[in-house]
């Protein structure tokens, strides 16, 4: 049964003054905080101050275990510093002075010192390296550190006082330890420094270098640690950021858009758009096998009726409509189709979406009926605003394509019972349970469509048949395909926030429910 | 006789990781009176004044003593005369001035005791330290043990700090204030001094600075931003909150005696103890009077922290510390009182013994850290 090791810090004030790599206050800490400070503790628990025998063994095991998932209280980083002024140790300069009968003050020699610490909402930060092979000598070193990790008293500066302990806890712990869930991620730019083979040797190496750094002959410089890696972070609670590909839809032998009407066109620009990826794609060597997954979005065979979904690793065209200012108000209303993105909503595609960028650009779009070229496709700049309109953070989402539910809404028939004759208390109740039912099912749409649980459990969410967007129809007038009819469609807002209920900026392209990966669920940024 | 083994559960491995007081305060003239912050200089981005983070009209924290300012507060305890006897009180006499180790900045290790005649004691002692003996550094300096310390000018022995104490205030409202400085005596008109016929523009502004104002012949009005800040409102409480950290006491020893390792902890134990029990004056600076708020159910808290998280309810009053204290420093034999005299010629030969540079750019150069 996978478990892990957890080793669990409480700080004893609300405060962290560690800094990160970008000397701002770090939080949570990093992975190699972590382990100095278990190297420390080890030390000083066993009294061997200056060379580590006992617990050497574990810790280095420890340094070769995976970058540990991190679930820490959630904390506010103080935005501005103060500053301290704390005397040099030159009071021999000063008592110098008094000898003489001079006047001298040790107020005359203060270094300053900048405070920036990180509030945190509450006292724990765990961190949990998996359970890989369950060996006696793993559980041995695991027992070391367990009794290393209570005598852990400082976590960052010496005025974060803390209390630690260690514990093998099951997947169902895990799971049931509150803050919010860092994971280790290759592609995340939040990085953390952590521990490598070899680690504990550097400190040790340090340490002596430390003691030995005013000789004789004068100061020499302690180096720096090297011996660390760094690990990408990411909080559940943030969205990945999609790589895409954008392009502008112009007219043949022009560079005038070629519009396409949202509510009736938009499946049919998507349509086009899969053509032109599939024939491109066979042409530059792509097996039909790919071509048939990761553009067609099928996983069966040609030779199989039943369609067999691929998952999230395919190509999504999402095609754009514009939100223009119109009116002398300068109200943003949603207007025809004029661009395309080309996207993915699993991991690990930038490849496949750096080919669609090469390949497809000034391709041709064909009617898939008439089989003549109606529009080309230009390479546009991801930084357009009518790009951005799409795919910048924001907390504030809402659709110009209606979102097709991922299931029945109303399964038990409540809207028929709605018109019988029934009292307000039942009405009450079957509203009730169709609105949770709604409500369930685009949470579940959220997380279908890649986001975390996390993120799909505390976004706020409005649904109707009429748009939020000035422009949009209402949701039942959209065309889809036959087999996404019988689905219910909403417009839909979301408010994206974290566990306390502050705004979270998510970035764009956002595109739920049934049809998705042809641009209907699509969202604008609302901020 | 107070019984030394009371407390030694906290001096065992499986005992409480740390005791924390959390002590509800107000300002001396009530709840909604108006208290007055540490003030921090301006430079590198900050603005100065108060530290307060978050939103300034709504939740926010504003520190009011920091952990170092508190430290200083707590640590000269042992100098007075019910304490005194707990610790050595050793003097460093340069000229006609003298200190006290306890109001040393850098405690033992500072550089004005190691050009004394104590300089071998204490580096014997830290590098006792540094292979695992505390025994003799407590004998001299033991509030070093306690308040942390770090020989930063030789053997780079550390040891950390075993109480930290905070306080702050919630949800503060900034309040500002002007005034104005009113002379005796209107020096122009009465005719006794005469302005400078230059001091003022075709326009009848003043040009540049008013010579009188400097020495307080003219009304001046406090309009710098640096000079207005009236107070705050703590709308969210003030609270102290005070560690005392039992697990890093625990990492003392007498080296691999273990009977001496007892009698160690269990003296420092104490000193902590009558520290950590201590209220220091609630007098902090001129317009911060802070008392208990006697509203709250518990104005006081005083809780065992395990390692699990676990918080039990716990009392150790401070008289009870200082008996437990006096019967641990008994049984320890505290060291002895000493007065030393500043040497100058071992300051020299300590400089040029680190390559000839002067202590103050060396100092400044590796920022050998901080006072308490």
């Amino acid at each position: 049964m996978p478990a892990h090791f957890c080793v669990t810090v409480r700080f004893l004030q609300p405060l962290s003054h560690g800094r990160g790599d970008d000397d701002e206050p770090e939080w949570p800490p990093s992975p190699l905080r972590l382990f100095q400070a278990l190297v420390a503790a080890s030390a000083a628990r066993w009294n061997e101050r200056k060379e580590l025998r006992r617990a050497l063994p574990a810790l280095r095991w420890l340094e070769m275990q995976p970058p540990p998932l991190i679930i820490a209280a959630p904390a506010e980083r103080s935005p501005v510093k103060y500053r301290l002024y704390v005397p040099d140790n030159v009071g021999d300069k000063v008592g110098g002075s008094w000898a003489r009968g001079g006047s001298a003050s040790i107020a005359d020699y203060r270094t300053e010192k900048n405070v920036r610490s990180a509030h945190l909402t509450s006292d724990a930060v765990h961190f949990l390296y998996p359970i890989g092979d369950d060996d006696r000598v793993s559980a041995e070193h695991r027992q070391t550190l367990s009794a290393a990790t209570r005598s852990i008293t400082h976590l960052g500066w010496g005025i974060d006082m803390v209390a630690a302990s260690a514990s093998v806890i099951s997947e169902d712990e895990a799971t049931g330890l509150s803050g919010e869930r860092w994971q280790p991620e290759v592609d995340s730019a939040n990085t953390r420094r952590a521990p490598l083979a070899g680690t504990v040797h550097a400190l040790m190496e340090r340490h002596g270098a430390f003691l030995n750094r005013i000789a004789t002959d004068g100061f020499r410089p302690v180096p720096s640690l090297s011996a660390f890696r760094l690990v990408g972070y990411r909080r559940t609670t943030e969205a990945m950021t999609r790589p895409f590909v954008a392009f502008s839809i112009l007219r043949m032998d022009t560079d005038v858009f070629r519009a396409f009407d949202t509510v009736n066109q938009s499946r049919r620009v998507a349509g086009m758009m899969r053509g032109i990826a599939s024939s491109v794609a066979r042409s530059t060597g792509w097996s039909e096998e790919a071509i048939n997954t990761f553009i067609l979005g099928h996983g069966e065979s040609r030779e199989e009726t039943k369609h067999q979904p691929v998952g999230p690793r395919r190509f999504a065209f999402l095609p754009l409509p514009s939100i223009e200012v119109r009116g002398a108000g300068k109200q943003a209303v949603v207007g025809s189709i004029r661009r395309v993105i080309v996207t993915t909503f699993g991991d690990g595609c930038e490849s496949q979406v750096d080919w669609a960028r090469l390949a497809m650009s000034n391709q041709a779009l064909t009617d898939e009926g008439s089989k003549e070229p109606v529009a080309v496709l230009s390479l546009t700049g991801e930084t357009e605003r009518a790009i951005r309109n799409y795919t910048r953070r924001s907390s504030r989402w809402a659709t110009v394509t209606p979102v097709v539910l991922p299931g029945y809404d109303d399964p038990a028939h409540y809207r028929r019972r709605l018109n019988d004759k029934i009292d307000g208390q039942e009405k009450i109740r079957l509203l009730t349970a169709l609105n949770d039912r709604i409500d369930r099912l685009l949470r579940k749409a959220i997380v279908q469509s890649g986001f975390s649980a996390t993120l799909a459990e505390h976004v706020e969410i409005e649904w109707r048949k009429v748009g939020f967007w000035p422009g949009t129809d209402l949701a039942g007038r959209y065309r889809v395909a036959d087999y996404l009819r019988r689905f219910t469609r909403y417009h839909v807002r979301l408010r994206w926030r974290d566990a306390r209920g502050g705004a979270v900026d998510v970035p764009g392209p956002i595109c739920l429910g049934g049809g998705r990966f042809c641009g209907m669920g699509l969202f604008a940024a609302e901020e | 006789m107070s019984d030394v083994t009371q407390f030694d559960g906290y001096l065992k491995d499986d005992g409480p990781a740390a005791l924390v007081i959390r002590e509800h305060l107000m300002p001396v003239e009530g709840p909604d009176g108006v208290l007055f912050p540490a003030t921090f200089a301006a430079g590198d981005g900050f603005p100065g004044g108060y530290n307060i983070d978050g939103d300034p009209n709504g939740t926010n924290v504003c520190l009011i003593d920091s952990v170092g300012s508190q430290a200083n507060r707590i640590e000269p305890l042992f100098a007075k005369e019910k304490y005194r006897d707990l610790v050595p009180q050793i003097i460093i006499k340069a000229g006609k001035r003298e200190v006290s180790l306890l109001d040393a900045g850098h405690r033992a290790g500072d550089a004005i005791v190691r050009c004394s005649e104590l300089q071998q004691t204490l580096q014997d002692a830290f590098k006792q330290v540094l292979n695992g003996n505390a025994e003799s550094l407590a004998k001299i300096a033991p509030t070093s043990l306690v308040f942390g310390v770090w020989d930063s000018r030789d053997t780079q022995a550390k040891l950390p700090r075993l109480i930290a104490s905070t306080i702050r205030a919630f949800d503060v409202r900034k309040l500002t204030r002007h005034a104005q400085f009113i002379p005796a005596v209107d020096y122009v008109r009465e005719g006794i001094l005469d302005e400078p016929e230059d001091l003022k523009d075709a326009e009848g502004k003043i040009k540049g600075k008013h010579p009188f104002a400097q020495r307080g012949f003219t009304h001046i009005p406090v309009t710098k931003s640096e000079n207005v800040h009236g107070g705050v409102l703590a709308t969210g409480g003030v609270r102290r909150d005070a560690t005392l950290g039992l697990a890093a006491l625990r990492l003392l020893f007498a080296g691999k005696d273990e009977t001496k390792t007892l009698l160690l902890r269990r003296y420092i134990l104490g000193l902590g103890l009558t520290a950590f029990t201590y209220s220091p004056t609630g007098y902090l600076r001129q317009g911060c009077l802070l008392v208990l708020d006697p509203s709250k159910e518990k104005p006081r808290e005083f809780v065992e922290v395990w390692p699990t998280g676990e918080r039990r309810p716990a009392t150790v009053t401070g008289e009870a510390a200082l008996e437990y204290t006096r019967a641990t420093a008994k049984e320890f034999v505290v060291g002895e009182n000493t007065t030393v005299e500043f040497d100058k010629e071992r300051a020299r030969r300590d400089v040029t013994a680190q390559g000839g540079n002067t202590t103050g750019r060396r100092a400044k150069k590796v920022k050998v850290g901080e006072s308490s």
